[in-house]
């Protein structure tokens, strides 16, 4: 999953940005307004992490740009503004959700796997494919009753994979939604975590998970059809 | 008395209430005088009847009427006491309803006649008249007397019979003494009626008082009701002018000028309260996500260093801010002592910008510094921090490149600053916040070197200095204006 940060304070900014990056999300920081909306506007994020008061450009210029034109990308506002007023107008602007400064990164993240999970169509937290089960909740994933032990990276991907169950995914969109513009993956880095998930998905047994669809990409379902 | 409804009630119920008595004392001293003065007039008829009567022929004196032949006017509940003297005193008559008893010998005025209360025979409270009247001798004359019918005809008939008598030489006292019950009734009767008016005129006044005032104050009622159901949510409201009594009218007008002032108060306070919170909630946030990530990633040595320097960073500003603020504080409650000592702001303008050296140099920010005149006596504590503030303020808000002038006129009591630099992002409006505690014309407070304290702590020092301070936007140049204590302007 590809997340912007449009944030002002620097320090803020790069401390999601690295925790993130750590939970398995590509991030992008924007430090204003203008080239935040710039970046929204030129790459497929998942997500949006929006603050209200930004130099250059407003969060609710941007917001409204944004809707304007069409794109539905969800949008978290996040700011030190936390009245009633501000909380409805941010909404009715087209946000997604607003959470208020100061607050803690587990209910940031537990907010982005939400709308994550509502983006995809998927409100249960725990995902079913085959005898494939995902937990959102705890990040765990269990096949025929056994845990397998993912990184970061691979959950993301897995993740991804799960959230269009059945649709084949290309490789530039997994590059897209998996690696930050700043961290650009080498050609071969996608087909070598998709070989890695496969074979850690198979270690518990069972038939091939993750299908290749030789020139148009992937697809995780139970069968290749 | 705390309530205005009852001290104008008491007041004027009591100053009503007092006047009637008054009046009605009044009315029952003149009343008794001309009850007196009629029964007097009726008892002075009677005894001049009476003394008419007396005769001296060749016998001697003769009293030509026989009162005891008349038991209605000597038997009976109010018997009529009559005696005659001669004017040496010796008695020529007495009436037989006086017994073994006397009336008193009367002194007699010049008028011819006197009157006073007495205890009669019986017991009862009496009123006596004597009248000294001359004999008149059995002769024709006596068909001169005039009939007696008003207290004018008496003199007449008293001096003619005292003329008569002068010729002859011989005069008399008659005293007729009468019970003054009928008199003491009259006056009772009067009294009570009197007093039973004056106990309903004081009903109805209190009556009619307490509803004018009620009717009177009824618009401070409304406004009182009025005035409780403000608080601090609905100080938009104002009191009401129109169609109010004059003296309501001023006390509203006056009660919605301070409504003005409180609700700026309070739009100011928000304003600072909601700086103070976004002040501070960036920086906790971001020391929150930083700490967060360390914690989870603890094996991550970049997110630990970076976790070291946001607390250290976040602390100096918070450190900064509480400082700030507690300056203010105590420039604002006076704690701050003012004292008076030789201060060389001159020189100190020109330090202070002299410590601002490298960045000016960095930013391109050229200065035209003009300063003259001698130490100024002032305070020396104050005067440091509101140069400081000001240079600072100017250095880091400067356009760049961009030229900073400031012009100084130092006496030895007083001085004239007058300082400017360009700025292209405040605008009018902004003036009249300038001095707002952590006011920021960039909504998100990129800028963590300042606090948004410095002109707030400026205008306070002024105030406390009894000095001016003003802001003026010209050509794009943002300009500050000082003067403490009178002086002429700096060329």
């Amino acid at each position: 999953m590809r997340i912007l940060i449009i944030e002002d304070s620097e320090r803020l900014a790069l401390s999601l940005q690295k925790g993130l990056k750590m939970s398995g999300y590509a991030v992008d920081v924007a430090l204003d307004g203008k080239k935040g909306l710039s970046y929204a506007q030129l790459e497929p994020y998942d997500i949006i992490v929006l603050d209200l008061m930004l130099p250059l450009l407003g969060g609710l210029s941007i917001l409204r740009t944004l809707r304007c034109s069409g794109n539905d990308v969800p949008v978290i506002i996040l700011t030190a503004k936390d009245s009633v007023e501000d909380r409805v107008k941010g909404l009715r602007e087209g946000a997604d959700d607003y959470l208020a400064k100061p607050f803690a990164f587990s209910e940031l993240l537990a907010r982005l796997e939400a709308l994550a999970r509502r983006r995809s169509g998927n409100v249960n937290p725990i995902i079913e494919i085959g005898d494939l089960i995902i937990d959102t909740t705890s990040r765990t994933v269990f096949r025929s009753d056994q845990k397998i032990d993912l990184t970061a990276r691979e959950y993301a991907l897995l993740m991804f994979l799960a959230s269009r169950s059945g649709k084949t995914i290309s490789r530039i969109e997994i590059e897209d939604h998996l690696y930050g513009e700043d961290n650009f993956p080498m050609s071969n880095a996608v087909s070598s975590a998709i070989s890695t998930l496969r074979g850690k998905l198979r270690s518990t047994g069972g038939e091939e998970l993750i299908h290749t669809r030789r020139g148009l990409g992937y697809v995780l379902g139970e069968r290749s059809s | 008395m705390k309530s205005i409804r009852s001290y104008l009630v008491f007041w004027v119920i009591l100053t009503i209430a007092g006047t009637t008595i008054v009046l009605g004392f009044a009315f029952d001293v003149v009343f008794e005088r001309m009850l007196v003065e009629d029964f007097d007039h009726d008892q002075l008829d009677r005894a001049l009847t009476l003394g008419s009567l007396i005769e001296e022929d060749q016998d001697g004196i003769a009293f030509d009427f026989d009162l005891d032949s008349l038991p209605e006017r000597t038997q009976g509940k109010h018997p009529e006491y009559v005696e005659v003297w001669l004017s040496d005193g010796t008695e020529l008559f007495r009436s037989k309803s006086l017994g073994s008893s006397h009336l008193q010998f009367p002194t007699i005025t010049e008028e011819g006649h006197a009157h006073w209360d007495l205890t009669l025979v019986n017991g009862s409270q009496g009123r006596a008249v004597a009248l000294l009247i001359g004999i008149a001798p059995t002769l024709d004359e006596k068909e001169n007397v005039e009939p007696v019918g008003s207290e004018e005809a008496i003199s007449p008939i008293i001096s003619k019979t005292l003329g008569d008598s002068q010729a002859s030489g011989k005069q008399c006292v008659i005293a007729l003494a009468q019970d003054r019950q009928i008199l003491d009734r009259h006056l009772r009767n009067f009294r009570i009626v009197l007093t039973i008016a004056n106990l309903i005129l004081i009903a109805l006044t209190t009556f009619v008082v307490i509803r004018i005032i009620n009717i009177g104050l009824l618009p401070l009622n409304i406004l009182s009701d009025r005035a409780r159901a403000i608080d601090a949510k609905t100080l938009m409201v104002r009191m009401p002018t129109e169609s109010q009594p004059i003296e309501v009218r001023v006390l509203s007008q006056q009660l919605n000028n301070l409504l003005e002032r409180l609700e700026q108060s309070f739009v100011r306070e928000r304003r600072m309260t909601a700086n103070v919170a976004h002040e501070l909630r960036t920086p906790i946030a971001e020391l929150l996500a930083t700490s967060e990530v360390a914690e989870r990633w603890p094996q991550d040595e970049e997110a630990s260093a970076e976790l070291i320097a946001a607390t250290t960073d976040v602390a100096q500003r918070m450190s900064r801010i509480v400082n700030g603020l507690l300056h203010l504080s105590r420039v604002e409650f006076g704690e701050m002592q003012v004292g008076k000592t030789s201060v060389d702001v001159v020189s100190m303008v020109d330090e202070a910008f002299r410590s601002h050296a490298s960045h000016m140099a960095s930013g391109k920010i050229t200065l035209e510094l003009r300063g003259t005149g001698p130490a100024t006596l002032t305070d020396p504590h104050l005067i440091p921090i509101l140069v400081s503030n000001l240079v600072h303020n100017a250095v880091i808000y400067c356009s760049t490149p961009g030229r900073i002038q400031s012009y100084l006129l130092s006496t030895d009591k007083t001085f004239h600053w007058r300082l400017s630099n360009p700025d292209s992002t405040l605008s009018e409006e902004d003036l009249e916040r300038l001095t707002e505690p952590l006011w920021c014309k960039d909504p998100s407070r990129r800028n963590t070197q300042n606090s948004g304290l410095g002109l707030a702590i400026v205008a306070d020092i002024v105030e406390t200095l009894r000095g001016s301070l003003a802001f003026s936007i010209d050509d794009g140049r943002f300009q500050v204006e000082i003067r403490i204590g009178e002086t002429d302007s700096p060329k």
